[in-house]
């Protein structure tokens, strides 16, 4: 071990009889006026690109954020939408039929999904109540036990008029 | 006692500097041009003379290094150790030289002299050349820690910084190329 040390050192010795020059100031003027000059070209780039650069990224994380905004609210509104109001709600909407909206195609968009919302035929929500009343009433007629929570607005037996 | 505190001055000394540095190039100030010179420059060309094997490959790839820290200037105010990113940028453009010699097969870079003889010393430029050669054939990481220690004078902890290696890779890089040099240069005097 001692012997490995000893002749490391006398190996560094004999390699320290060479050594390496340092730069020459010919190098540091050639390399410092370039590093100068690609400093101030790239100054200039960055005056404008810089703040070019922000809004761009900017832009794009609005436009993912509200693409995931959209998505996501799509997704928890479709659990609770039942399948037959579902069917009631207009579809239409169509985003080229809305030729007076001052708006570009993506506000367009948003106003579309909205009205689709809230557009729901009347014809087809009375359709739906009429349905569900008739399954009541057969279910009434039929005998089933009522159950011991229900509504308050389900008409006795006794009479349509009269509420337990 | 002195030494502690000589190597605690040289630490305050590095770390003053690198601060300056990074404030010089925070604030977009051209001074921090010299000022990396200054900081740098030195080992840096030793750095890619032992990668490169080649005094002038290391001075162009030294000018491309440069460029690239302007270009970086931002990134590297805010990088945590200024000294390490310094030596990757010149680690990468080095790689790229040498990616570029492998394709055109140009190996005329070994024979170029990048070791000198010192100025009072006219009897030894067979043994540089010697001492030139052998290390040319030990592999690269080798070569480049035996040239950071005994060239510039690193510490093991200073390289295992400098090149994001741990103290024992340095210490074993160091061992195995002195082993390998001494194998190479037994001729000589041993």
């Amino acid at each position: 071990m001692k012997d490995n040390q000893s002749e490391n050192e006398r190996l560094a010795n004999l390699l320290r009889t060479a050594h390496l020059s340092e730069p020459s100031p010919m190098l540091k003027e050639r390399i410092t006026t370039e590093a100068r000059k690609t400093w101030n070209q790239s100054s200039l780039e960055l005056s404008w690109s810089i703040p070019l650069r922000h809004l761009a990224a900017s832009a794009a994380a609005a436009v993912v954020i509200i693409w995931l905004a959209n998505y996501s609210s799509d997704r928890a509104l479709g659990r609770w939408r039942a399948a037959s109001i579902q069917a009631a709600i207009e579809q239409s909407a169509d985003i080229d039929a809305l030729p007076e909206l001052p708006y570009g195609p993506f506000a367009k968009r948003l106003v579309s999904v909205n009205r689709r919302s809230l557009a729901i035929d009347g014809s087809s929500l009375s359709d739906h109540v009429a349905a569900v009343r008739q399954v009541l009433d057969e279910a009434r007629q039929n005998g089933a036990p009522a159950p011991a929570g229900r509504s308050r607005l389900i008409p006795d037996r006794a009479g349509a008029n009269s509420y337990s | 006692m002195t030494a502690p505190l000589a190597w605690q001055g040289y630490i305050l000394d590095k770390n003053l500097a690198d601060n300056q540095l990074r404030a010089a190039l925070a604030g977009n100030d051209p001074a921090a041009v010299e000022l990396i010179w200054n900081r740098y420059a030195s080992d840096l060309l030793a750095f890619l003379r032992a990668v490169l094997c080649s005094g002038h490959d290391a001075e162009d790839v030294l000018q491309a290094v440069f460029v690239r820290i302007v270009r970086k200037r931002y990134r590297l105010a805010g990088a945590r150790r200024l000294d390490a990113y310094v030596y990757r940028i010149a680690r990468n453009e080095a790689s790229r030289l040498l990616g570029r010699r492998k394709r055109d097969q140009a190996a005329k870079a070994m024979d170029e002299s990048w070791l000198t003889v010192p100025e009072n010393r006219h009897e030894g430029s067979d043994l540089v050349e010697e001492l030139q050669a052998a290390l040319a054939r030990l592999p690269q990481p080798q070569r480049e820690v035996i040239v950071m220690k005994i060239y510039r004078q690193k510490t093991f902890l200073e390289i295992s910084g400098l090149l994001g290696l741990s103290q024992n890779t340095v210490a074993s890089r160091y061992r195995y190329g002195m082993e390998k040099l001494r194998t190479l240069l037994r001729d000589l005097a041993l």
